[in-house]
């Protein structure tokens, strides 16, 4: 079995480890460890595109958690507003469904890693746990199904980053930071 | 479904998003029908709320049993 396949397995039993009286301990690592599966599924899936396999374990370190939750984001976002503009259905948008169920898992399993690493305040519980590895292991099987489409590659080559961008050029916009600026702009006068 | 809690906040990047601690029926939390019932209820959300969207924040997902948030809530002797 390939290492993300083996942590995902991992995450399994460890959030059934203590089925009687589950430990937070092991609830934490399982809930992390789903995470991580995932991350380096997409890793792996990156870096196999390219040509030399010796030099693949170098090339994923250059992958990182802020900016493959950014890619992950921005694609959700461009999704939703080509499915907003265009309700036909298709081959093409099976494809981007299939893709944004997949970013959407990314983005959410990340921020449980997060709280289950960090957040001590909060208590985890089995049904948490067997949600989120649930949700991860639907998107080991979404990503098979759309592994060789452009668009599921293309989006593999947006986790290492936007580009830099020279002194003058706007900064790109995203749903965001339109949201923002809609709600910081004035409303109209009121009406008597 | 039995009821959702929603907190404002932010997420681990710092960025504002919007938690939601869904509590599910204990029957709706077994087996095979979790997955399922955990993706309606964040489709539903997301389309028809549309945090990012019209917010500009994140949604974020959360989900227990019934049994477990009360067993959760019962306080704890020292």
């Amino acid at each position: 079995m390939a290492f993300p396949d083996d942590l995902l397995e991992l995450a399994r039993r460890l959030a059934d480890l203590h089925p009687e009286s589950p430990h937070q301990a092991s609830l934490r690592r399982a809930v992390s460890t789903a995470y991580y599966a995932l991350f380096h599924l997409l890793i792996s899936e990156a870096t196999a595109n390219w040509a030399r396999p010796e030099l693949r374990a170098t090339l994923a370190r250059c992958f990182d958690h802020g900016p493959m939750k950014a890619a992950s984001e921005t694609k959700v976002s461009q999704i939703n507003a080509a499915l907003k503009g265009d309700p036909s259905g298709g081959a093409e948008k099976e494809v981007s469904v299939h893709l944004r169920s997949v970013a959407e898992a990314f983005i959410q399993a990340q921020q449980r890693r997060n709280a289950a690493d960090y957040d001590m305040a909060m208590e985890w519980t089995p049904v948490e746990a067997e949600a989120h590895i649930a949700s991860v292991s639907r998107a080991f099987k979404t990503w098979n199904i759309i592994r060789d489409e452009a668009v599921a590659q293309a989006y593999l080559v947006t986790f290492l980053g936007p580009k830099e961008r020279r002194p003058n050029e706007p900064k790109p916009s995203n749903v965001r930071t339109e949201a923002k600026k809609k709600r910081s702009e004035p409303g109209p006068p009121p009406t008597a | 479904m039995a009821s959702i809690v929603c907190t404002l906040g932010n997420d681990w990047t710092g960025e504002p998003a919007v938690f939601f601690m869904v509590i599910l029926s204990d029957s709706a939390s077994r087996g095979d029908g979790l997955l399922n019932i955990t993706d309606q209820v964040s489709q539903a959300i997301a389309r028809q709320v549309e945090p990012l969207e019209k917010w500009g924040v994140l949604p974020y997902f959360n989900y227990r049993s019934q049994s477990e948030q009360a067993k959760l809530d019962q306080p704890t002797l020292a």
